[in-house]
């Protein structure tokens, strides 16, 4: 989570807002992590890049935790 | 652009006409150029062969579903390399009265001209987003998109739907600096003309400012000047070349 922690916080600061501390995996995208469809929009295209797959393609994960299990599932497959 | 480090550009619909004028426009400004077209011509194959490590063809029929699967196309867009600007040129004519056309044939045409340049252009928007924003998107669209033309109903309808798209891209991803422009061209001495008559063609070209063909070099050009620094302020604008 710590990879995902980083992208996340990158996307944050490009955006003028705080790192986030600690990525709890049931933070919330909108109320916890102010991420908009923009932000998450450039997750996606981020994640692909640094994990080499589109863990939004079935729809947006309901939180960190569930994007994570997406990546993690992807790579053991 | 990436400083230091030769930019990278997308074209579709290289093996002739405009396409090629592209190509030699992006070559001489030595671009890495990624080439997309069905078909290898004769006039191709020398650029290739002249231009080995620069231009990189790839044979893909862009109106074929599912094209974001394609791995060609998945090759050209992966996020692992910045791609910095998509011309996307290649489309399709139907020459038919609004009252005659198939229908077949006209989501034939709107998947090559519509839907495979959504894709395409959803692809670079991720590649660009993938490497901090920048780039520049141009869609080569047609003065009939503005004007009409009698027996191009559909041709038109299909540029005007991708003059939209663009101008909405552009007010959407101008915030990562992403750039999105159209270019309405002219009629030009190109084989998507080549079954006008003699007569058909004078007429045509006695309406436009100029009373001559567009000439591809100078619609060509204004694609490339549409990828550089020196445009960095110009986005969401349809640009007619006549």
């Amino acid at each position: 989570m710590d990879v995902l922690k980083s992208l996340i916080n990158q996307i944050r600061d490009a955006n003028g807002q705080d790192p986030v501390v600690e990525l709890s995996p049931t933070l919330r995208w909108r109320e916890d992590l102010q991420f908009d469809s923009f932000s998450l929009a450039e997750l996606s295209a981020c994640v692909e890049r640094d994990f080499g797959v589109d863990a939004f393609a079935a729809g947006v994960p309901a939180h960190p935790g569930e994007l994570w299990d997406r990546i993690q599932n992807n790579n053991r497959s | 652009m990436t400083a230091n480090k030769q930019p990278h550009v997308c074209i579709t619909g290289v093996s002739r006409g405009l396409g090629l004028h592209l190509l030699d426009r992006f070559l001489l400004a030595g671009y890495r150029i990624s080439g997309i077209s069905r078909q290898l011509t004769p006039e191709l194959e020398q650029r290739i062969d002249k231009h080995p490590g620069q231009l990189q063809h790839y044979a893909v029929d862009l109106a074929a579903e599912n094209l974001g699967q394609n791995s060609s196309i998945r090759k050209i867009f992966t996020p692992a390399e910045p791609c910095d600007a998509l011309i996307l040129n290649a489309a399709q004519a139907i020459e038919a009265l609004a009252t005659d056309f198939e229908a077949d044939s006209v989501k034939k045409l709107f998947q090559l001209n519509v839907f495979s340049s959504m894709e395409l252009g959803r692809l670079f928007l991720r590649n660009r987003l993938a490497h901090g924003g920048n780039g520049s998107l141009v869609f080569i669209s047609s003065v009939c998109a503005h004007t009409g033309y009698t027996g191009l109903s559909t041709y038109a309808a299909s540029k005007a739907a991708m003059e939209s798209w663009v101008r909405t891209v552009s007010r959407e991803w101008g915030r990562k600096q992403i750039r999105a422009n159209s270019i309405a061209a002219g009629f030009m001495e190109t084989e998507m003309s080549a079954s006008l008559d003699d007569s058909q063609r004078q007429r045509i070209f006695r309406r436009t400012p100029l009373g001559k063909p567009t000439d591809p070099a100078s619609v060509a050009a204004t694609a490339y000047n549409l990828t550089t620094q020196d445009s960095c302020s110009i986005t969401g604008e349809t640009i007619r070349v006549e």
